[in-house]
């Protein structure tokens, strides 16, 4: 499988990471998986590509960021298939790679 | 009694043992020396004390090497461990004054990203030179670090609405902290074995 689709979020989306919900303030993981990365992610499935999630220049990266937007899609839509189509850079920081791994591995552990 | 073995009894056993010896020497076996030597005797001589000299000194260098490279494992985790520590007493003091505000969240959020920065190449470097189960060790390790990166950054503490943090919140920080540390302790008791 290709990648086909890039989403730089510092670009499209902010360059700040907010908390998980809309109601805890701008740039939720929520509000990220709603307009970003549901969409984008469904066509991935629908094209059989790989959807690549750039996170250069985007700062901070806490769990609850992470746990609403790829926590809750892996569980919508289960970890290996997450895994399969989806793909996250940072060359600044792997482990923020690891980290959205390890919440996609574990969405259900708070 | 003392004096009567130091003074008498040494002495005259020395002397005893010396007479033996000389006796012995004397009668038997008797010694002829050959005074024909081959250049693969010579060769033999030579190669014997190199051998006697270099393994050792070998052995020593492979030994200082690998205590060295003990040390610099040892010191990375060391300097980890006291930033892991350092974010403990952060959040302790957040805890302890029942006040957070953003610029402490922006905190935590940055010290994780550092934090993680330096698991990352402590990990690395450490699969590099270290044996199977210690992989194993550091696997953990890492895990542990997500979970206490996880209840950390969670919505109980960076949640816009969050003003303290609560003791729930701060009983699963403490025990994730707890691990994190039991597991650092792990991989430092096996470099230290091995």
């Amino acid at each position: 499988m290709e990648i086909k689709d890039t989403i730089i979020i510092a670009e499209e989306f902010g360059d700040t990471a907010g908390a998980r919900d809309y109601e805890d303030g701008d740039f939720s993981g929520k509000e990220f998986y709603d307009k970003f990365l549901l969409p984008r992610f469904k066509k991935a499935i629908q094209g059989n590509y790989i959807l690549l999630i750039d996170l250069k220049d985007f700062w901070g990266w806490p769990s609850s960021f992470v746990s609403g937007s790829f926590g809750i899609l892996s569980k919508e839509y289960t970890a290996k298939t997450v895994l399969e189509h989806l793909q996250i850079k940072c060359l600044a920081n792997p482990m923020k790679e690891e980290k959205a791994k390890y919440i996609i591995n574990n969405p259900d552990k708070q | 009694m003392r004096i009567f073995f130091r003074y008498i009894l040494t002495p005259i056993l020395t002397l005893l043992i010396g007479i033996a010896i000389g006796k012995l020497i004397n009668d038997w076996p008797k010694f002829k020396i050959n005074y024909e030597v081959k250049v693969t005797d010579i060769f033999k001589i030579v190669t014997t004390i190199a051998v006697g000299i270099f393994i050792p000194l070998i052995v020593k260098k492979l030994i200082d090497d690998k205590r060295s490279k003990n040390d610099n494992l040892l010191e990375e985790l060391s300097a980890f461990s006291k930033m892991i520590e350092n974010m403990n007493n952060y959040i302790h003091e957040l805890y302890k004054n029942k006040k957070i505000i953003s610029k402490d969240k922006d905190y935590i959020n940055m010290q994780f990203d550092i934090t993680g920065k330096e698991v990352k190449e402590i990990c690395n470097f450490l699969e590099e030179n270290c044996s199977t189960k210690t992989s194993t060790l550091l696997l953990d390790m890492k895990n542990a670090y997500f979970s206490y990166w996880q209840i950390s950054t969670s919505i109980a503490v960076i949640g816009s609405s969050i003003r303290k943090i609560d003791d729930s919140t701060f009983k699963n920080i403490s025990q994730e902290y707890t691990e994190m540390t039991k597991k650092i302790r792990l991989v430092k008791s096996d470099i230290l074995k091995n």
